[in-house]
């Protein structure tokens, strides 16, 4: 049984598998290699993923959903239409789609999977994609930090040996990693990152710069309007680099808008992103202990590294060019369904092992006495970047007398005092009654190798443990949500497989259709007339043949590149 | 614990020799599989490499800086890491030290630090902390003089040191990022001057105008400098409100901003040792204050609306359950109708009286029959509602729950009501009966339901967690 390699992006998502002649790209119901990721629900209360979705987020953003990955782990939730999605939720539709994908393209049944997950995720966002992925009937008993994946993916296909600086600037997040690769080891000496820093948050400054010049408020244009504007931008921020000037026409609250997008104007509100990307970066070089001149080689992956002023900072940081001669947008997936093939044992990857660092401090809050109004104060127990598996144990003592129980918060972050760092959950464990100090438990913290924590705590006058009673956690679901969430997922269905490429095209043209005026409309509601009527009749040759034709109209008349 | 042991080579400086004793031996001890082993064998290497570059040293003996001789004392001890943050903290509040007294004689130091970072790269962690010495040696007097007019403040007698530094090279691409910097300084004053335009985060977007932001010496220096700046204007402006007088203060959203372009809390300790500690004070501790929070809704696109799932206290579990008593039951509905009498009964007896003339003890009993039914009411809404209890039952510390002592919804909570008002019909037969349920009555059987004494079961549940039995 063959186990997939899956890359859950932020803006899009791929599937990778290992088979005998080396690693393959599974191609989706439309023939691509990316799914977007988003997620959306027709009139008919069907399921739209991928591409489809995405065209359909212009003209019905109140059912469609995109960029939802940076809500995993929080109690958000999302409306579509009349039904409510947590994020965890919509990643497992996306999933689930992948899994057929694969299914369809190695014609057996697949049940497991390894996922990718941004290296600065924290324990909450990992778990939550792992339940993604057992809500989409995948088995998921690993997640691999996506710059490893890509160092797999690149170290497997250079052989080469000595200090990699990987940068993975994705659509929603940012992730540094420095690996070493040498003798079928991969060690990871660093990792550091951004949770909310990607492509998106370009895409968004150049939005917040235009309605900021044409005195205009976000709230007060209307969702078309304003995901038109999204998309764009997004056009335009995909061309800067080839195309100088270009000239939008945007069309904001009823009045239509002359854009120049000028190569000043965007490197201008991109700075302060750089800034905030530059970071992580210094971090992990601080905490690996490096020096710049020993990194062999700096790798760029994720699509957004595409950006001409994103590769200058780094090519100035590190006085060389960096290289990326694996297509960014895949190379995690590749790398992902590297790891698969690992796990599943494949024989000719026998000799490759993996280690990874925990990017971030764990540890728990203890009593502030200096300075109450504060909260409690951090205490570390496992220190960012130790290498993993590990497992610590730190004592604590009451701090009143005849305290009854012992309170452990479960906390990830840099800062000194706990308020300020993640919750991740707390145990609370009963203790005998004792003038204080005189009780200690031991708090151990063992921190596995898909980065999910386990906290074990013993009162040790009494030799009781109380283990993962991590009784709060947000976004997580427990056993009851998660069956109420399968079966509500159980009743929405996608469209057949063979249908897709028909629906993509609709929905393209219909957005084609909205977006544009006069006989070039009547001209693109004839053409999906005239469609409509030979989907009818179904000859699937004749199918064929007019949509790659209606294709080619298609691509005359879109001026956007986006997806 | 002997590291040449556990990767079974003998004792050597070749780097190349142990890492790949260590390859060979981590292919036998997976992490995945032997977590604990592999713990070990890696603290080993890690010490292997440590004591193979001491060895390489003493072979050619060089300077070593204080920084790695703590790093490796550490690492002989091979414990958690835990307090090798300490150990860097009070590292650098060394160099603090040292560069204060430093100061004094900043000419000399400036040239040389500049030959070094003219040099190929050595130490990084070297090299970083002397070219931040060169920069905030020689930006001192600048910022401050830039800064006078609202600082009142005079100290422009250094500025032979910069005239000195900037003559040094004379690059005019240099040039032209110096004229930058006291440009964007100049406005950074102007802006400060005008009190109602600060907390306007548009306002300082010009900060970002210059490509230069991303040059590290000129993103160091503007952001020191400016920092400085705003700590004086803070510093000033809290001194004169103590004083009674009112004076703007730069907000946190502002430091934050700022703080985003130029990472003053990534460069703490580079910043206390290049000002008084009062003035960083003056700005960490508003940053720390004012956390700034990333919206996870930021950059999120479609959907109707999104809501944010209320935090549902989970239900704590026991592994025993008591029912409440008979008597502490009868007490409680005593309680609730009381309290529906007195907020309720009570005055429509007296409306009763004054409205439609009848005589007291007619009214009375009315309105006593009006305020069972009320009772009934309340008892359906509160024992289905988050409170599981009447009023009554609340301070009783019971609770209504379900065959699994979990909540009981509307509806059941509705049938459990019917329940009781048929088992009220029977009278006092029901009260007998009832006796000898053992506080599981007749209408909790009925509409299966129960009512269980929650203060009681998580005591004995804790005690017996405690080991007291």
């Amino acid at each position: 049984m063959a186990i997939i390699g899956i890359d859950l992006g932020t803006t899009n998502s791929a599937c990778g598998i290992l088979t005998d002649d080396g690693v393959k790209l599974v191609p989706n119901r439309l023939g691509v290699t990316l799914t977007p990721s988003v997620v959306g629900l027709d009139e008919i209360g069907k399921l739209v993923v991928g591409k489809t979705a995405k065209e359909r987020l212009i003209n019905h953003s109140d059912t469609t959903v995109a960029a939802f990955k940076r809500l995993m782990g929080t109690d958000h939730k999302i409306k579509l239409g009349r039904q409510q999605f947590s994020a965890t939720e919509l990643s497992s539709v996306v999933l689930r789609s992948l899994k057929e994908d694969a299914e369809a393209f190695l014609n057996k049944e697949i049940t497991e999977a390894v996922i990718s997950v941004p290296a600065y995720f924290n324990d909450n966002q990992r778990q939550a994609t792992k339940q993604a992925g057992e809500l989409a009937g995948l088995k998921v008993e690993r997640l691999i930090n996506e710059p490893t994946a890509a160092a797999i993916a690149y170290g497997l296909h250079d052989k080469r040996e000595g200090n990699f600086l990987i940068l993975d600037l994705g659509g929603g997040t940012f992730d540094v990693s420095i690996l070493e690769f040498f003798d079928g080891i991969m060690e990871v000496h660093a990792s550091a990152g951004d949770n909310y820093l990607g492509g998106e948050d370009f895409v968004e400054a150049m939005i917040d710069s235009v309605l900021e010049e044409l005195k205009l408020k976000k709230s007060s244009l209307k969702p078309r309007e304003l995901q038109n504007l999204y998309m764009q931008m997004e056009t335009a921020k995909r061309r800067i680099s080839q195309q100088a000037g270009q000239l939008l026409k945007l069309n904001l609250s009823g009045r239509e808008v002359e854009w120049k997008v000028t190569s000043e104007w965007f490197e201008k509100l991109s700075t302060p992103l750089l800034l905030r990307a530059k970071r992580p970066i210094e971090r992990a070089m601080r905490d690996a202990d490096l020096p710049s001149a020993k990194i062999d080689e700096v790798v760029l992956v994720g699509g957004s590294t595409r950006l001409a002023l994103f590769r200058s900072m780094v090519g100035r940081m590190f006085g060389r060019l960096p290289s990326c001669h694996l297509d960014p947008d895949t190379v995690v997936a590749l790398g992902a369904a590297i790891q698969a093939g690992l796990k599943e044992k494949n024989s000719a990857l026998d000799d490759i092992v993996l280690t990874d660092v925990c990017p971030y401090t764990l540890g728990t809050g203890i009593v502030n006495e200096d300075s109450p109004q504060l909260g409690s104060y951090f205490l570390p127990i496992i220190e960012r970047n130790t290498v993993v598996p590990v497992s610590i144990v730190r004592s604590v003592c009451t701090a009143r007398d005849n305290q009854t129980e012992v309170c452990v918060d479960i906390y990830q972050g840099e800062n000194r005092l706990v308020k300020k760092n993640v919750c991740l959950g707390e145990l609370t464990v009963p203790v005998p009654k004792k003038p204080k100090g005189e009780e200690v438990v031991d708090i151990r913290y063992s921190y596995d190798m898909n980065g999910l924590l386990e906290v074990d705590v013993t009162v040790l006058s009494t030799g009781k443990t109380f283990n993962k009673l991590v009784e709060f956690t947000p976004g997580a679901l427990s056993e009851r949500d998660k069956a109420a969430a399968l079966e509500k997922l159980a009743q929405l269905k996608f469209h057949p497989r063979e249908e897709e490429e028909n629906r993509a095209l609709v929905a393209r043209g219909e957005r084609l259709y909205e977006a544009s005026l006069g006989e070039q409309r009547d001209y693109i509601s004839k053409l999906l007339a005239n469609f409509d009527r030979i989907l009818e009749r179904q000859n699937p040759v004749k199918i064929g043949k007019v949509r790659a034709e209606l294709n080619k109209i298609f691509d005359q008349l879109d001026s956007e590149d986006w997806i | 614990m002997n590291p040449w042991e556990i990767l079974e080579i003998d004792p050597c400086n070749d780097t190349r020799t142990i890492k790949r004793a260590y390859a060979k031996q981590l292919k036998q001890t997976r992490p995945d599989e032997k977590p604990e082993e592999f713990q070990q064998l890696h603290t080993a290497y890690k010490w292997a490499l440590k004591l193979a570059e001491e060895m390489e040293e003493d072979a050619a003996p060089r300077e070593i800086c204080d920084y790695e001789n703590g790093a490796e004392a550490e690492m002989r001890e091979a414990t958690i890491s835990e307090h090798q943050l300490n150990e860097l903290n009070k590292d650098s509040s060394l160099s603090l030290e040292e560069s204060t007294s430093i100061r004094g004689s900043a000419n000399e130091m400036v040239v040389q630090s500049v030959e070094a970072t003219d040099e190929s790269p050595t130490e990084s962690t070297k090299k970083k902390e002397s070219s931040r010495q060169e920069l905030t040696t020689s930006t001192q007097p600048v910022s401050e003089e830039a800064l006078e007019n609202q600082c009142e403040s005079e100290y422009g007698q250094e500025e032979s040191t910069v005239e000195e530094l900037y003559q040094e090279e004379n690059d005019p691409e240099r040039e032209r990022k110096i004229a930058e910097y006291h440009k964007v300084l100049g406005q950074v004053g102007e802006l400060l001057q005008n009190p109602r335009e600060i907390n306007v985060e548009k306002n300082w977007h010009f900060l970002t105008d210059t490509p230069y932001m991303l040059d590290e010496e000129y993103n160091w220096n503007l952001g020191l400098s400016i920092f400085e700046g705003f700590a004086r204007f803070n510093q000033q402006a809290i001194q004169s409100s103590s004083k009674g007088k009112d004076q703007v203060l730069i907000p946190p959203n502002i430091l934050h901003y700022c703080n985003g372009l130029f990472d003053w809390s990534g460069n703490v300790s580079h910043l206390y040792s290049a000002l008084d500690e009062e003035l960083c004070e003056v700005i960490f501790s508003a940053l720390q204050n004012d956390t700034l929070e990333m919206d996870p809704l930021q950059g999120l696109r479609g959907g109707r609306k999104v809501v944010r799932k209320k935090v549902v206290e989970p239900t704590e579990t026991y592994d025993q359950y008591y029912f409440g008593h008979l008597l502490a039951r009868g007490i409680a509905v005593l309680l609730d109708l009381l309290l529906i009498y007195v907020a309720v009964g009570f005055i429509s007896s007296i409306v009763i009286m004054k409205v439609y003339k009848m005589p007291e003890s007619a009214a009375t009993t009315i309105s006593l029959g009006g305020c069972c039914l009320l009772y009934l009411v309340m008892a359906w809404i509160a024992e289905s509602s988050k409170f599981q209890a009447t009023p009554g039952k609340y301070l009783m510390g019971y609770k209504v729950t379900n065959k699994k002592f979990e909540r009981i919804g509307y509806g059941h909570g509705l049938w459990r009501v019917l329940s009781f008002t048929l088992t009220l019909l029977l009278g006092k037969i029901a009260w007998l009966i009832n006796c000898f349920l053992g506080g599981n009555l007749m209408h909790d059987r009925l509409s299966s339901s129960h009512v269980i004494n929650m203060r009681k079961s998580r005591e004995e549940y804790l005690r017996r967690l405690r080991g007291e039995e």
